[in-house]
């Protein structure tokens, strides 16, 4: 999994239950605003996320709707794992550049 | 709301995305730009480049919702996965030295191009004041031949008998007051040991023409690359390689490691790549001592790989990429999910 993907992961994973839009999502995990798309994407299409266009007026709200995206309870399994993984395969990496040194 | 400028950048990105996706997600970054406004124009830039710069992530995974088994959050991603090759780095070197080579065609070919609508040469009126410029009062011969690249050049010989010992010292001087612009010959005033002279002639360039002096009775005048070649030259450097980076991906992704396709294909591409881009870049790393600028013997070169020989690259390119079209999607093929 992609560093953008695992940080998007973990922001999810530090409040699942919370909705958040895309520019939300993205400034809480420290990536591009604008970036975060593709993931966002990927990660419904897998099941992991489920998203909902907002009841708004967009005239009161002078914007479009946004869309909101929640952690899925198999998205919140699936995840924790894919983030202990990949930090259990830094953790290698780590100990055998120690080693190597 | 989006306005302007930003409003049609969405509309292009919004285009280049699956139909049934589109509107939602154009909704999406509308939003998010109306909260940037308060953040300033630049932001907002940033944003749209941001997401032009991960569009092609977001076609993909728009396409893989729809396709059959799902996407994979696992698939192999980087330059290897994209070439079809996820475990091997060799393809990654292949893809580059395509890219150079196909970028180096690239420009060739839009130099060549870019020369037919250079400036064109001197008509007879212009080029009678030039020869009383250069031999005033002196009957001067004008005849058509070639420049070194090939293309139509005016040449210019004092008539036979003709007297110019007492013109030729001022030669430069009445140049410059013509407004040319004498260019220093490196090679000027060196022993020539084939002629067994002092090589005294000169370049003057004025308009976009090249005039070159043999320092006798011998003249002529050339075309000259004008200021806009840089830009067409790299832009169709530019496109070669990206169509070279896109023939190899296509080419990697169609033939599975291995097979007959892969390695037939990649007999013709591997000695062809590294033979010819050694063969083509060598001369713009040799030192030029000719009279001629860098630059000029940069569009020189590029004219000769455009129109010379070395085109037979081309052919060879044409073959590997047929046997990969017919002798590939072998049954071991695994398409790679973008």
């Amino acid at each position: 999994m992609t560093t953008p993907r695992l940080l998007a992961l973990r922001a999810l994973l530090d409040e699942p239950g919370r909705e958040r839009y895309g520019l939300e999502l993205a400034l809480d995990a420290g990536l591009e605003p604008g970036t975060v798309y593709p993931i966002l994407v990927a990660f419904e299409a897998a099941g992991w996320l489920v998203s909902r266009e907002e009841v708004v007026d967009v005239h009161a709200e002078g914007r479009p709707r946004r869309r909101y995206y929640r952690l899925t309870a198999d998205g919140i399994a699936s995840g924790r794992e894919a983030v202990a993984a990949a930090g259990k395969r830094r953790g290698t990496r780590a100990a055998s550049r120690k080693l190597a040194w | 709301m989006v306005t302007g400028p930003g409003r049609a950048a969405l509309a292009v990105l919004a285009a280049l995305l699956p139909a049934g996706f589109r509107q939602r997600q154009r909704a999406e970054w509308a939003a998010d730009l109306a909260d940037l406004a308060a953040h300033g124009t630049v932001t907002r830039w940033r944003y749209l480049l941001a997401v032009a710069w991960t569009l092609p992530a977001l076609r993909a995974a728009a396409r893989a919702t729809t396709a059959a088994g799902g996407p994979s959050l696992f698939t192999p991603r980087g330059f290897r996965a994209v070439l079809g090759r996820p475990g091997d780095r060799g393809i990654v070197v292949l893809a580059v030295l395509v890219s150079m080579l196909a970028g180096l065609y690239g420009a060739a070919h839009a130099t060549r191009l870019g020369w037919e609508f250079i400036r064109p040469l001197p008509t007879a009126q212009q080029s009678a004041e030039l020869r009383q410029v250069m031999f005033p009062g002196v009957p001067v011969g004008t005849e058509p031949t070639e420049d070194s690249n090939g293309f139509p050049a005016l040449g210019h010989a004092v008539a036979e008998g003709a007297d110019i010992s007492g013109l030729v010292p001022g030669v430069r001087d009445r140049l410059v007051a013509a407004g040319w612009r004498i260019r220093e010959n490196p090679a000027a005033g060196k022993y020539v040991t084939e002629t067994l002279e002092f090589e005294d002639d000169l370049y003057a360039v004025r308009d976009g023409l090249l005039l070159y002096y043999d320092g006798e009775t011998w003249f002529t005048v050339e075309r000259a690359a004008p200021y806009w070649m840089g830009w067409v030259a790299s832009a169709g450097a530019l496109l070669g390689a990206l169509l070279g980076w896109l023939m190899t991906g296509w080419a990697g992704r169609r033939a599975a490691a291995g097979s007959v396709a892969a390695q037939l294909a990649g007999a013709f591409a591997w000695p062809t790549v590294v033979v010819v881009l050694a063969l083509l870049y060598g001369p713009f790393l040799l030192f030029f001592d000719s009279g001629l600028t860098y630059a000029e013997e940069v569009w020189s070169h590029l004219l000769h790989i455009a129109t010379g020989v070395a085109n037979w690259v081309g052919v060879v390119a044409a073959t590997a990429l047929a046997i990969v079209a017919v002798l590939g999607r072998s049954p071991t093929s695994q398409p790679v999910e973008p």
